[in-house]
């Protein structure tokens, strides 16, 4: 049987990505591949997962974004603290250089190890509103839009996909973020022949492959995903519409967006 | 494939393809996922407990591997009798016959959620009321005794025909007598056992246990001689069908637990050491079990560790 118990490890850097998001470095070696995720424990109090948003010499990063007890807690967490880690945990995405991204909010911190790699891929990235930009320094050179038009270019960063995929033919898209934009890039893909992987998200708790708390249809996110083929998707019978909630009772992913956007303006 | 061996088994009416039976608490929390359990080799599937109201469970971590096995503290969570009766529906689309478990803390919970469990197509309802780590359930609940069994039971006999089985705890000095109360009540099966414990690990880093719970139920490989030991004591003791729970992870394991007595056997913790296809493995093994021994069927070796 697997020893996998939650590892203790120190925070080495913050960065402050904007008043709701910070990036953690955790001293911690970790041989991932990109679009796997960690666990992350603070003792005492919860356990949730997080993409793995890239690594150097000194250890991994994640990127964590407020948004209920759990991600405030840990993201007011100071330079020299500890969190539990254990992972990596699910499937990573086929790597292909000829590639270009879309993410939309901290959906980009799963696609940022390929845009590390593949320095050149394009990228589309997109929030509701400026201020909630993240990796502005890391990544300071991409295509930035706001669906309030308050920074960037007004829209969602599927808007120019399908002319950049036509011009510089792209032949794959990596897409992580809000479940709409996912199946619209999904879809443009899809009407272009080009392929198409993304990471999804879900309600999560024993991260491997146990609990059944992450099922989207007839899969288990955690060791199927969290990086599924978009052909695949586009027939799955969850996707796009429901996930389990903490209780396991199915949630509207429609009625989740609306909150989350009311919350966010 | 080993082909010309038969290992369906009949319980509660149902012939079930083979003796393999998907324990609650593991992948049952949706439809779709009962079938995929059934789709590799399942011959049975058990969902997750259901309570009348919903319920989050404990905070995370809830499921642990520990390196002999798993410990767990979910804590019951499931989105209460109404949800589970929608997404419950239509059963004999999974492919396999469907137990349904229900969890409550007073016999009035039992009932209501039997009334309604009664109507859908389950072939077999069951009570774990042994549960380690979850406040006012199982042994916490003061439910892990002959009298609350007895109760419960009655209870729920009183308002379904279907059968019900009874998950008991390991190592109980008042095991025997449990199953005994559930048979007098009307119960048709044991399911032994629940996990083990409660159970600690403490991260010596933080401090804190690694649970969110702190106590947890310990399950896997380092749980199966407990296991195998209750099966033995309930088959001598009592004149029921019992499923072999805990531990199993391999074809030898399951053939252990029916020849202690059990009649149909239940994986869990073997899904993460396996994967799901544990199912179809183990029942490939069994058959090659079988054959190298010259038995043609597994009622031939049912309680065969108590042959004198």
């Amino acid at each position: 049987m697997k020893y996998d118990l939650p590892k203790n490890v120190r925070i080495i850097n913050r960065t402050i990505e904007n008043d709701q998001a910070v990036t953690l470095h955790l001293a911690v070696q970790i041989d991932f591949a990109p679009g796997q995720f960690l666990m992350i424990w603070i003792p005492g109090v919860d356990e949730k997962p997080f993409s793995i948003a890239g690594s150097d010499r000194e250890g991994v990063m994640i990127t964590v974004r407020r948004r209920g007890n759990f991600s405030r807690r840990l993201s007011g967490l100071d330079v020299g603290a500890s969190v539990g880690v254990r992972g990596p945990y699910g499937k990573a995405f086929k790597l292909a250089e000829n590639c270009c991204l879309v993410a939309g909010g901290v959906g980009f911190a799963c696609l940022a190890p390929i845009a590390d790699l593949f320095s050149h891929a394009p990228i589309f990235y997109g929030e509701n509103t400026a201020k909630n930009r993240i990796y502005q320094k890391r990544f300071p050179r991409l295509n930035f839009y706001t669906v309030d038009g308050s920074g960037g270019k007004k829209g969602v960063p599927t808007d120019d996909l399908e002319a950049l995929i036509q011009q510089q033919g792209c032949k794959m898209v990596y897409c992580c973020g809000p479940e709409p934009l996912i199946v619209k890039t999904m879809r443009i893909s899809q009407s272009l022949g080009v392929d198409c992987q993304v990471a999804i998200e879900r309600y999560m708790k024993c991260g491997i492959g146990i609990c059944g708390q992450c099922v989207c249809g007839p899969t288990r996110v955690c060791v199927d995903g969290p990086v599924f083929d978009g052909l695949y998707l586009l027939n799955n019978p969850d996707f796009g519409h429901r996930r389990l909630d903490a209780t396991g009772g199915w949630e509207s992913i429609e009625v989740i967006q609306k909150e989350k956007r009311n919350h966010e303006n | 494939m080993i082909k010309n061996l038969d290992l369906s088994v009949e319980l509660f009416g149902c012939m079930l393809k083979n003796p393999i039976i998907l324990a609650s608490g593991i992948l049952g929390t949706t439809r779709n996922l009962l079938r995929m359990v059934s789709q590799n080799g399942a011959g049975a599937v058990t969902i997750k407990s259901i309570s009348v109201d919903p319920r989050k469970g404990h905070p995370n971590p809830t499921v642990l591997a520990f390196g002999h096995g798993l410990i767990n503290a979910v804590g019951y969570s499931n989105p209460g009798l109404e949800k589970a009766v929608q997404e419950f529906s239509d059963l004999h689309e999974i492919g396999c016959p469907v137990i349904g478990s229900i969890i409550g803390t007073c016999v009035e919970d039992f009932s209501r959620v039997a009334i309604e469990f009664d109507k859908l197509e389950f072939s077999a309802l069951e009570v774990p009321l042994s549960c380690p780590h979850t406040p006012e359930y199982g042994k916490m609940g003061n439910q892990d005794n002959p009298d609350a069994v007895f109760r419960i039971v009655s209870a729920i006999c009183s308002n379904t025909s279907k059968p019900l089985l009874v998950k008991v705890p390991p190592a109980a000095n008042d095991l025997v007598e449990m199953a005994l109360a559930a048979k007098a009540a009307g119960a048709y099966g044991i399911t032994a056992v629940n996990t083990v414990g409660p159970g600690m690990l403490i991260d010596i880093d933080s401090g804190k246990p690694y649970l969110g719970f702190g106590m947890g139920g310990i399950s896997g490989p380092a749980i199966k001689p407990l296991a195998v030991a209750a099966v033995f004591q309930l088959y001598k003791a009592v004149d029921m069908p019992i499923i072999g729970t805990g531990g199993v992870s391999t074809g030898r394991d399951v053939i252990e637990m029916i020849m202690a007595g059990a009649s149909a056997v239940g994986i869990g913790t073997a899904v993460l050491s396996r994967g799901l296809s544990v199912f179809q493995e183990i029942t490939e093994e069994i058959k090659q079990l079988l054959l190298e021994r010259g038995v043609s069927s597994i009622a031939d070796i049912r309680g065969l560790a108590h042959e004198v």
